[in-house]
């Protein structure tokens, strides 16, 4: 099965990066980037292709909602969640512990996100 | 007969001679020591006492002085006399003065015309004794008034029935800005911001209730100039002439409460200072970072130069991060205590 990665963050430029950081990793991953909460809510809700694991790379802070409410938001009105996981470019520490009363998420990354990450990433998603 | 041996230094105000030695010769009777001084007139009496050449244990008093007499003739004797008794000398025809007269302050009356040495010495003793209880009295009383009247703490005592203001302290009257007169016309609801009086006769309940509790309250007052200042009350329930009186302390903390509300204030900038440090800040310096990755991977063609220089780009964004986490770091130890006082 392929395995598609959502990206969603609201900063343009590190969705550019993350998208050619996963791609020089695993050319044939399937990326999906969303500037928003709403689209990426919007696109999963709407795609019921079920050829893909899906997985989630979600910013914290999105513009527009914070992760637990676009988390909530799956898990009230749509189906299951799909795995997620989380990056932010805060550094206070209640994230993380935040981060653990939530099911879907399988991981917590600090921004920058290096290559050692993007493994890491792979690795929880199930490639390599 | 048992003679008194005590010494006893005795001032007669009388013009009579033959009365001075009729007082002479019945206490003699009775005192081993008797040391007397005859003064006649008001004038010498003056001098003497405001030159004692001793203190006396008493001072006998005819009401009627060639120079003066009367209700004057007391004041002005008692006046001179300080904490020494003063007993009157008088005759019939001046009873009821007399009596009058013990009002004014005079210790004991004698009617010269019924002396007996027995009589005479009874006065002395007794006057003597009395004055020092009345004087000790006096004084306990002040003391307790000055504990009310000089504290620097404003205090009141109100009625809880009616609510009207009994009894004020100076420190009240400079602190509200109210004279005395003006504190008693008021009651303790008009101290209160309007609409922030009513509840007054609850809060007062459980006082009355139990006559030992003790209770605090924070309030809002008004001065008299209209400025609004918070205090902190004490009631205590106090028996005050028969009446159910409140004992209240008045402790003013408008200023403290404002540092307080300026240090809370203060500290809830620096905790969104602290906010925009580990999340508003950091987002662009973790996008420069990241760039700063995917260039090192990306440019390996680049001379050992500008190598040297992706590097201390690398190393100060570094840095930065660093001082940025410190900052965060701190900001969480804040938050901590916070919680704790909680």
């Amino acid at each position: 099965m392929k395995t598609e990665l959502i990206l969603v963050d609201d900063d343009p430029v590190l969705l550019v990066m993350l998208q050619k950081m996963f791609s020089i990793v695993d050319p044939n991953l399937q990326l999906s980037p969303f500037h928003s909460g709403k689209e990426a809510l919007a696109y999963l809700s709407g795609n019921h292709d079920t050829a893909h694991q899906k997985f989630i790379l979600l910013d914290i802070n999105l513009r527009d909602m914070s992760a637990w409410q676009f988390m909530n938001e799956f898990e009230n009105v749509r189906k299951t969640c799909p795995s997620v996981i989380l990056i932010t470019s805060s550094v206070a520490s209640a994230n993380a512990e935040k981060a653990k009363n939530y099911a879907p998420v399988v991981g917590f990354f600090e921004k920058p996100i290096t290559f050692q990450n993007i493994e890491q990433i792979l690795k929880l998603v199930g490639k390599h | 007969m048992h003679k008194d041996k005590k010494a006893y230094h005795i001032l007669v105000i009388e013009d009579n001679f033959g009365d001075f030695v009729l007082i002479e010769e019945y206490l003699a009777e009775n005192i081993l020591e008797a040391n007397l001084k005859q003064i006649e007139t008001f004038q010498a009496a003056r001098k003497i006492l405001q030159n004692p050449p001793g203190k006396f244990d008493l001072i006998f008093l005819d009401l009627t002085l060639p120079d003066l007499s009367g209700e004057k003739l007391i004041v002005e004797i008692l006046e001179l006399a300080g904490d020494t008794p003063v007993v009157a000398l008088t005759g019939f025809s001046d009873l009821d003065f007399t009596i009058k007269s013990l009002s004014l302050g005079v210790s004991d009356y004698l009617l010269k015309d019924e002396l007996t040495p027995t009589i005479l010495y009874k006065t002395i003793v007794y006057s003597i004794q009395r004055k020092k209880f009345t004087d000790q009295i006096q004084r306990s009383e002040k003391r307790y008034s000055d504990l009310f009247q000089l504290s620097p703490l404003p205090m009141w005592v109100f009625d809880a029935d009616t609510l009207k203001f009994l009894s004020i302290n100076q420190a009240a009257i400079n602190h509200y800005g109210y004279s005395e007169e003006e504190f008693l016309a008021l009651s303790i609801a008009d101290l209160r911001p309007k609409g922030e009086s009513h509840g007054i006769a609850k809060e007062l309940e459980n006082l009355l209730l139990d006559p030992s509790s003790v209770q605090k309250n924070v309030f809002r007052h008004l001065k008299k100039s209209g400025e609004t200042i918070t205090v902190e009350t004490t009631y205590k329930r106090l028996p005050f002439n028969e009446r159910n009186a409140m004992l209240v302390i008045i402790n003013d903390i408008t200023d403290r409460n404002r540092h307080i509300e300026t240090i809370e204030k203060q500290n809830q900038n620096l905790m969104e200072i602290a906010w925009i440090q580990s999340h508003v800040v950091r987002a662009p310096l973790a996008r420069l970072l990241g760039l700063v990755n995917l260039l090192d991977t990306e440019t390996s063609d680049l001379n050992a130069e500008s190598k040297k220089l992706m590097g201390y780009i690398r190393d100060s964004a570094g840095e930065l991060d660093e001082i940025i986490r410190e900052i965060s770091r701190k900001s969480e130890t804040i938050e901590h205590l916070d919680k704790n006082e909680d």
